[in-house]
């Protein structure tokens, strides 16, 4: 199975000279269609940094990140912009919808930017928003809904039309332990739908929920293991 | 290319923004809306009374077809719709002139026509007498019906009666009363006063209307008829121009066909200077404006900078990044032209009445001139994109994972501005020194400001950095607003600059000024003691005796309105004697022709007569104690300060220097003291010498040691004026005019509101900024006042910042005005002795109050209004 999402001896180097700071070394990795990969290790270890290459919202100092086999290096920032309203979805952990759009002018947004037309862009809204089980929330304002509805939500706003890379960043962190799941659940049922994923998390249970687990220590990723599966965890948790 | 469809996103999230924001959206519509405002009351009312012959054709002809106009000796006419307007002649001296007959053979039939006689008379009341121009025409013919706008009474039906205007009703002259009316013949004749208006668009200050029999005037240079009998065509016109004759038609007004607006080489058209200056005004206006509002737009870019990074990472291309700023600026343009302009209308059709009243004048219907309106619509939202750019350009360079980190990402400024800026101010500075070496280069040291505007901007983010970077070491309030100031330069940058560029602006002008100013104390001198008057009578003919019995009465009516001795007579040598005294000076010598009755014979020099300095009365006084003559000059002259001997002739008729037939009276002591031109004395010969010269003495000139109101002078004049029109009343205004003391105080009083506001804008938006800041300074035991003491340093920097950056810059168009305004080298003619090339004065206490006193009082106003209590920070959006 190709990748959909590639790292090749990918470097992130910030800054220049002595004060420069190695964030990412030499990584490589794969993620394919149907894959959900968890991304584990220390604060700073260079998570966030993959995360954000691997959306096109910075750019490699070595090394290549293709994205349906596209370079992304080769991308101009509008070119970038296209990858992301096309084919990446994002989810935070600080929620992060728009406060002064509804839920499903948040979903519709990637749409919208990307020149679709407005009905059309509500309609594949909605859908996404039935997807997560929100439809009736969709002309609330994210003030209106709780955090863990706002983050189905922004998984809606991940996924919404034929987007299939989604990058989840610590998505459960700021929501209670049942609602953290629930937003797993989905993101894993996306996956499984056909979207390649990547999450960042430093919960194992979180983690559980992946196919594969990368760990990153100092920029570089050290191990990669075949998660154990959620069920199984859970019902240790149950025993 | 992204679509316009895809832009809706941005359009959204900027419209729900606003409201969220509505106190900071309805600050920057404030800010923009108010000039638009006033251009467009300005507009309307202007417009609607600025009345045309196409809008009222009745104020031109009253009832008529067409108003015509015979200038004598014209040939080869041509003329737009309104000959006023435009129109070019040639002129030929003997041409016959143009008579009714003419007019109808040019005409090809038989057409009413009523003369309009324009001259003027003496009017006299029963308290006095004055000047009145007047307007003679047969009122009781239905072609002047509208012509002349009756507020009181009606218009003349008979001969002997005429209508007056309020320049006339204010010397208490009532409906009914009678009047005599002295023609330049001097003929009298009563009339009867039957009513109170005046011919529209007059601007005769006293006039009179009457049948041509009750005022007869003699045929000028110029004839006007109002001619009837049906519509004159354009083909009417070009026939009527063809014999010299220019004409106004109803009919062509009212269908131009092919009639021209103007015509070529008529001039009429816009100077290019005018133009230039115009455009320069309106550009500064718009910098102004946009440096004012952009701070609002800065902030509001940096409180959406969360949503404008979500957008980003949800696939917003960097153009969509800024439409988010640009759309709320679209927005918010659309609001401040719409109201501006509305209120403008409004405001402008409500204050058509008052502003008619003030002026005197009925106002036509109401004109919106859309086209006028529309470009001050489009100056709004022109003010609100250009405000929004840069904040729009920076939140489309942000990077978003750093916001959305909760880290600035704000881009750094490029390194390449501020050399572009000093590239600018030495280009500026370039122009304006090469606009002040060149005669009537005003304007190019004008455009030149532009530059060093613009440089001068630029170079504001590189000074902040040095500033805040060399904080370290001020008290801890000023170190935290200079670095705030450099770390949100985005809101500070125009903040400063809208303070700079109106203390820029300020002090060039203020420079121009008082080295104008400086010019006019030097060359222009007061002629009197503003504390005075001089009657004098003139001899203008008629026999001793009659003089004597005028001069009695006039010295009657002096003591009747002053009061009984109060006036000093004084002596003069009589009128037609003419004297000419000679000065020598270092290098040639100068001769002043005087005439009789500008030589007073006096032991001292007269009260009313004004002197530049004590020392100079008592030096001339000296000079007539030993016997010899104080002469007056209006330059600064080589021999001002020295006594000198002058040699007295008296000069045979005509004009000029000495002539054959000049009898030399000798040689006596002379003082020559600096006084105005047109003094009431030339010259002041003691008695002594009068005797040894036997010059002829006489008393026709009264000094009135009294400051007169202006109410009471004019009742003096018309006193005088019923007994003589040879006799003159003095008073000098001179000293009266709008001083550069109040030009450079109502310069200041302006820049510090201009000031105050840009300053309390950026002051208010950086408080509201810092509020997690000053949270922090509170949490770590920071005092109550700590607040006030940041508020007020916020001030501080940006005010004193921007005004001392201003101030320097704008001492350079200053500087290099006051050459082409003030320099004596390019009058065409010798530089007086004792004047500098050019004047220049800097005012210095103007730049004190706003370098140093305005940013001290606006930080004093930010400490007083600010609250202590610090709120805790909420999330920023």
């Amino acid at each position: 199975m190709s990748g959909y999402l590639t790292f090749e001896r990918v470097t992130r180097v910030h800054g220049q000279g002595a004060a420069s700071v190695t964030a990412l070394r030499a990584a490589s990795l794969s993620v394919a269609r149907g894959e959900l990969v968890a991304v584990m290790g220390p604060s700073g270890s260079g998570k966030s940094t993959l995360l954000t290459l691997a959306g096109g919202l910075d750019r490699p100092t070595e090394g290549t990140v293709r994205v349906d086999g596209v370079d992304l290096r080769s991308l101009t920032r509008s070119g970038l912009a296209e990858v992301r309203r096309t084919k990446v979805g994002y989810v935070f952990q600080g929620f992060n919808l728009i406060p002064s759009l509804t839920a499903a002018e948040n979903v519709a947004l990637p749409l919208e930017l990307d020149g679709l037309g407005g009905r059309e862009s509500r309609r594949l809204a909605q859908e996404a928003l039935a997807e997560v089980g929100l439809v009736d929330e969709a002309a609330r304002f994210p003030d209106d809904l709780s955090g863990g509805q706002q983050q189905r939500v922004a998984i809606a706003r991940g996924v919404v039309g034929d987007r299939r890379l989604l990058l989840a960043d610590e998505p459960t962190g700021a929501l209670d332990s049942q609602t953290g799941e629930d937003v797993m659940r989905l993101i894993r049922e996306r996956c499984d739908a056909g979207a390649a994923g990547m999450v960042v998390t430093h919960d194992a249970r979180h983690a559980a929920w992946a196919d594969r687990v990368l760990f990153i220590r100092d920029g570089m990723v050290v191990d990669e293991s075949a998660s154990e599966p959620v069920d199984v965890l859970l019902a240790g948790d149950a025993r | 290319m992204t679509s316009w469809r895809s832009l809706r996103p941005s359009a959204r999230v900027a419209r729900r923004e606003l409201r969220r924001g509505w106190r900071r959206s309805l600050l920057a519509v404030l800010l923009i809306a108010l000039p638009v405002f006033v251009v467009a009351t300005a507009s309307v009312l202007l417009r609607t009374l600025e009345v045309t012959p196409a809008e009222a054709p009745e104020r031109w002809m009253g009832a008529a077809d067409a108003v015509i106009r015979a200038e004598s000796g014209a040939f080869q006419v041509e003329q737009g719709i309104d000959p006023d307007q435009s129109a070019s002649w040639s002129s030929k001296p003997g041409l016959k002139p143009v008579e009714p007959a003419d007019l109808r053979r040019a005409l090809g039939r038989d057409v009413p026509l009523v003369e309009l006689s324009r001259g003027g008379v003496d009017v006299e009341f029963t308290d006095g007498a004055t000047y009145a121009d007047v307007l003679a025409l047969d009122t009781r013919d239905r072609l002047t019906a509208g012509l002349v706008r009756v507020e009181r009474g009606r218009l003349p039906r008979a001969a002997g009666e005429v209508l007056i205007n309020a320049g006339l009703a204010d010397r208490g002259i009532g409906l009914g009363d009678p009047l005599t009316v002295r023609s330049a013949s001097g003929e009298r004749s009563m009339v009867r006063v039957v009513g109170v208006g005046s011919p529209h668009g007059s601007q005769a200050s006293r006039m009179m209307v009457g049948l041509p029999q009750t005022l007869p005037i003699p045929s000028g240079s110029s004839r006007s008829w109002l001619v009837g009998g049906g519509d004159v065509t354009w083909d009417d016109v070009r026939a009527l121009n063809k014999i010299g004759v220019f004409a106004l038609s109803r009919a062509v007004l009212a269908d131009p066909g092919d009639a021209p607006d103007s015509i070529p080489g008529s001039g009429g058209g816009d100077n290019p200077v005018m133009v230039a200056v115009v455009g320069m005004i309106v550009a500064m206006v718009l910098l102004e404006v946009v440096l004012l509002a952009g701070p609002a737009f800065a902030v509001a870019a940096r409180r959406q900078e969360r949503t404008t990074a979500l957008m980003m990472v949800c696939g917003a291309t960097p153009r969509q990044a800024r439409w988010v700023v640009l759309a709320m600026a679209g927005l918010l343009g659309v609001i401040a032209a719409g109201l501006g302009v509305g209120l403008g209308v409004a405001v402008g059709w409500a204050s058509v009445d008052f502003a008619a009243r003030t002026a005197s004048e009925s106002a036509g219907p109401l004109d919106l001139r859309w086209l006028e309106l529309g470009g001050v619509a489009l100056f709004a939202l022109l003010s609100a994109f250009l405000a929004a750019a840069v904040p729009a350009w920076a939140a489309s360079r942000r990077d978003p994972v750093a916001v959305l980190g909760g880290r600035r990402g704000e881009p750094q400024p490029r390194s390449g501005r501020p050399i572009i800026g000093l590239a600018l101010l030495g280009f500026g500075a370039v122009g304006a020194i090469g606009g002040a070496q060149e005669p009537g280069g005003d304007a190019t040291v004008g455009i030149s400001a532009v530059p060093l505007a613009i440089g001068m901007l630029l170079v504001v983010p590189a000074l902040l950095g040095v500033i805040g970077r060399a904080a370290g070491w001020l008290p801890f309030p000023l170190r935290f607003a200079a670095r705030d100031a450099l770390r949100n330069r985005a809101r500070t940058v125009p903040a400063v600059g809208a303070v700079a560029i109106t203390v820029m602006g300020i002090v060039a002008l203020g420079v121009g000024n008082a080295s104008d100013a400086a010019q006019e104390r030097a060359t222009s001198l007061p002629v009197m003691d503003p504390d005075a008057a001089v009657v004098s009578l003139y001899d203008m003919g008629g026999g001793a005796a009659n003089r004597d019995d005028t001069w009695r009465r006039i010295q009657e009516a002096v003591d009747a309105e002053i009061g009984a001795g109060v006036a000093r007579e004084v002596t003069t040598v009589p009128s037609k004697r003419r004297l000419r005294f000679d000065v020598p000076v270092r290098r040639n010598e100068s001769s002043m022709l005087v005439y009789g009755n500008e030589v007073v014979v006096a032991d001292r020099v007269p009260g009313s007569v004004w002197l530049a300095k004590v020392a100079d009365r008592e030096a001339a006084d000296r000079v007539l104690a030993s016997g010899g003559v104080v002469l007056f000059s209006a330059s600064r002259s080589e021999h001002t300060e020295a006594v000198a001997r002058a040699r007295g002739t008296v000069q045979p008729a005509g004009e000029g220097q000495a002539k054959p037939g000049a009898v030399t009276l000798g040689a006596a002591p002379a003082y020559v003291a600096r006084a105005g031109l047109d003094a009431p004395a030339a010259a002041i010969v003691s008695p002594a010498l009068a005797a040894r010269w036997s010059l002829p003495t006489e008393v026709r000139a009264l000094e009135i040691p009294v400051a007169l109101s202006g109410e009471r002078e004019q009742r003096l004049t018309d006193r005088l004026y019923l007994i003589s029109n040879d006799v003159s009343v003095m008073v000098d205004y001179s000293q009266d005019p709008i001083t550069p003391g109040m030009v450079q105080l109502i310069l200041g009083a302006g820049g510090g509101v201009l000031m105050l506001a840009g300053t309390l804008i950026a002051t208010l938006l950086a408080l509201s900024e810092a509020r997690p800041d000053l949270a922090t300074l509170e949490s770590v035991g920071a005092s109550p006042g700590v607040r006030r003491s940041v508020a007020a340093s916020y001030a501080l920097v940006v005010g004193g910042v921007g005004a001392l950056l201003g101030a320097l810059i704008g001492l350079i168009p200053g500087v290099a005005i006051s050459f082409p305004l003030t320099s004596t080298t390019w009058l065409g003619e010798e530089r007086p002795p004792g004047l500098p090339d050019h004047f220049l004065e800097i005012p210095w206490l103007l730049i004190g109050a706003l370098v140093v006193a305005l940013p001290l009082i606006t930080a004093a106003l930010v400490w007083a209004t600010t609250r202590n209590r610090v709120s805790l920070a909420t999330r920023l959006d």
